[in-house]
């Protein structure tokens, strides 16, 4: 068992295909998808909007039964990993208890995976996500940015080995998605834990991840899967490289591939 | 009764919230402001009514048996005062009872309900027949099949509460921010889990909402009862006054019954700005 997940990619998705119900005939959305995201590695996905990009997350996260094929995460299924608080989830919507301050928001995991509870543990993720001064404050005091972050921590408190996030920075305003891209960019360089990120943003692909896979327009295919070949640790002040700009325009013309089929 | 456990959970999450307060929370109003913005307005609204009252049975000269002036029935009130105390206490009791006999057990099956929609469904329909049934029509067969006493005056109060409290919960407990939901599960969150904290704080607004619908109804459910069953209570005054042509106990009898609506409704108003401060409702 040991060995297995020892060797066995944080994810791993085979030939999977996903149909939704529909008046008439069924929604094809995703189309025998291949996906493999090696531990400690970061792969982003991008596609035109409603490719099935969050279905292909919710099939990884287990919160979804895809129609065909599996999704393992450390050679497991994923309700395995998640019984196993292996799984971290970030969506666009917070969705945060706003019942409970900043604090107790980010404990949530804790309490549910049985893990170390002290305050200790809270206050060091809120100060990572730079938000120590707002601990006792309810989400609906909070702006949708620092929500976020709210939500980014309550994510890695239960330190999961793969981070699942779908378009967690759409909803956000360009300075907020540009602070939080670094936050996770220094976060996942320091824990390499495996992260699965789901965006529309092609920048904000290159910038983090070490592969960008490119889905096709509905049903989802994998059109291209490219290697960002960028030196870490990254900084901003990559975004104004050739190499960056260069793999930047590589993603796009495998977009544009998949818009003229 | 099994309205507390929710509303304990979700207090129990604010103390434990607050004690870790650094800088300032959700600010609060003064108790004393929010209890004369609350309560001036409508007391100056029920002064006019009287007055208005008071005036039109003087200039028209409408008979006593017919409508009292507000002196008269002040008068009926406090000549016998305990006449109206005990009676009032006594329908407060079967309505508190009734009411916690039928929004509890509503919400019991409003937890079973919102787990399974077979069950949903299948159950459904028989909420629907105790709702359409008729207070007036089942108050007698009650008090045939229990006698007199507490039993059918609670049960009365009970069925009416019932529906409103049903519809509420089950809403309120299906209600929950589907991100909030996907979370829990992506952490295998038992439904246990997933019930404590994250459903039953969520439909505690919807829950209120509906008591705030069947504390009044609580109240007439009882009444009803005592009229048809004669012993006790304000419905019991009612009944007598009916039948003496005293108008003025009559009128008493409704405004201790209209006064004891008002005191639960206020009541009520604070417990939920208390457990709901959270609630976008209450955006200071």
């Amino acid at each position: 068992m040991v060995s297995i997940t020892a060797t066995a990619p944080a994810l791993a998705l085979r030939q999977v295909s996903h149909w939704y119900p529909a008046r008439g005939e069924a929604l094809r959305a995703l189309d025998a998808v291949e996906l493999t995201v090696a531990d400690g590695e970061f792969v982003s996905l991008v596609g035109p909007s409603g490719c099935g990009k969050s279905t292909l997350l919710r099939a990884a996260a287990g919160l979804l039964a895809p129609t065909e094929g599996a999704s393992t995460v450390f050679g497991r299924p994923p309700a395995a990993a998640a019984a196993a608080h292996e799984l971290g989830l970030v969506t666009q919507d917070a969705g945060l208890l706003p019942w409970r301050t900043v604090a107790a928001n980010v404990a949530l995991p804790l309490e549910i995976a049985g893990g170390d509870r002290r305050r200790a543990v809270v206050e060091e993720l809120l100060d990572r996500v730079s938000l120590s001064e707002f601990a006792a404050y309810y989400p609906r005091q909070l702006s949708g940015g620092m929500r976020q972050r709210v939500a980014l921590a309550r994510a890695l408190a239960h330190r999961p080995r793969l981070l699942l996030m779908d378009e967690p920075f759409g909803a956000l305003d360009e300075i907020s998605r540009e602070d939080l891209r670094l936050e996770l960019l220094r976060i996942q360089e320091r824990e390499r834990m495996s992260v699965l990120f789901v965006t529309h943003s092609v920048r904000e692909a290159v910038l983090l991840s070490d592969r960008v896979v490119v889905l096709s327009s509905a049903p989802g295919r994998v059109l291209a899967d490219i290697a960002v070949d960028l030196p870490r640790p990254r900084e901003e002040r990559l975004e104004a490289t050739t190499e960056f700009l260069d793999c930047v325009a590589s993603v796009r013309a495998a977009l544009d591939v998949g818009r003229r089929r | 009764m099994t309205v507390r456990p929710a509303a304990d959970a979700a207090r129990r999450e604010a103390n434990r919230t607050a004690a870790s307060a650094a800088p300032s929370p959700l600010p609060r109003r003064g108790l004393l402001r929010t209890v004369l913005a609350s309560t001036l307005p409508p007391a100056l609204a029920v002064a006019l009514a009287l007055l208005a009252w008071s005036a039109w049975v003087r200039l028209r000269d409408v008979p006593g048996y017919l409508v009292p002036t507000p002196e008269a029935v002040a008068r009926a009130l406090i000549d016998d005062p305990w006449r109206f105390v005990d009676a009032g206490r006594a329908s407060l009791v079967e309505a508190l009872g009734g009411l916690v006999l039928g929004a509890g057990g509503a919400l019991l099956l409003a937890v079973v309900m919102a787990h399974s929609r077979p069950l949903e469904r299948a159950l459904y329909p028989l909420a629907l027949v105790v709702k359409v049934t008729p207070v007036v029509a089942v108050a007698p067969l009650f008090i045939i099949w229990f006698g007199f006493g507490i039993w059918p005056k609670l049960l009365v109060a009970a069925l009416i509460t019932f529906f409103p409290m049903l519809v509420n919960a089950v809403t309120g407990l299906r209600d929950v921010d589907p991100a909030a939901l996907d979370f829990l599960r992506s952490l295998h969150a038992s439904r246990w889990q997933v019930f404590w904290r994250l459903r039953g704080p969520a439909s505690l607004p919807y829950l209120f909402a509906a008591l705030r619908i069947s504390v009044p109804l609580a109240l007439i459910g009882a009444v009803v009862a005592e009229w048809m069953s004669g012993d006790g209570g304000l419905g019991q005054v009612i009944l007598i006054a009916n039948g003496d042509f005293d108008t003025a106990s009559l009128f008493a009898a409704v405004l201790v019954l209209a006064a004891l609506a008002v005191l639960l409704s206020g009541a009520l108003a604070l417990l939920e700005r208390t457990v709901l401060f959270w609630h976008e409702s209450f955006e200071g």
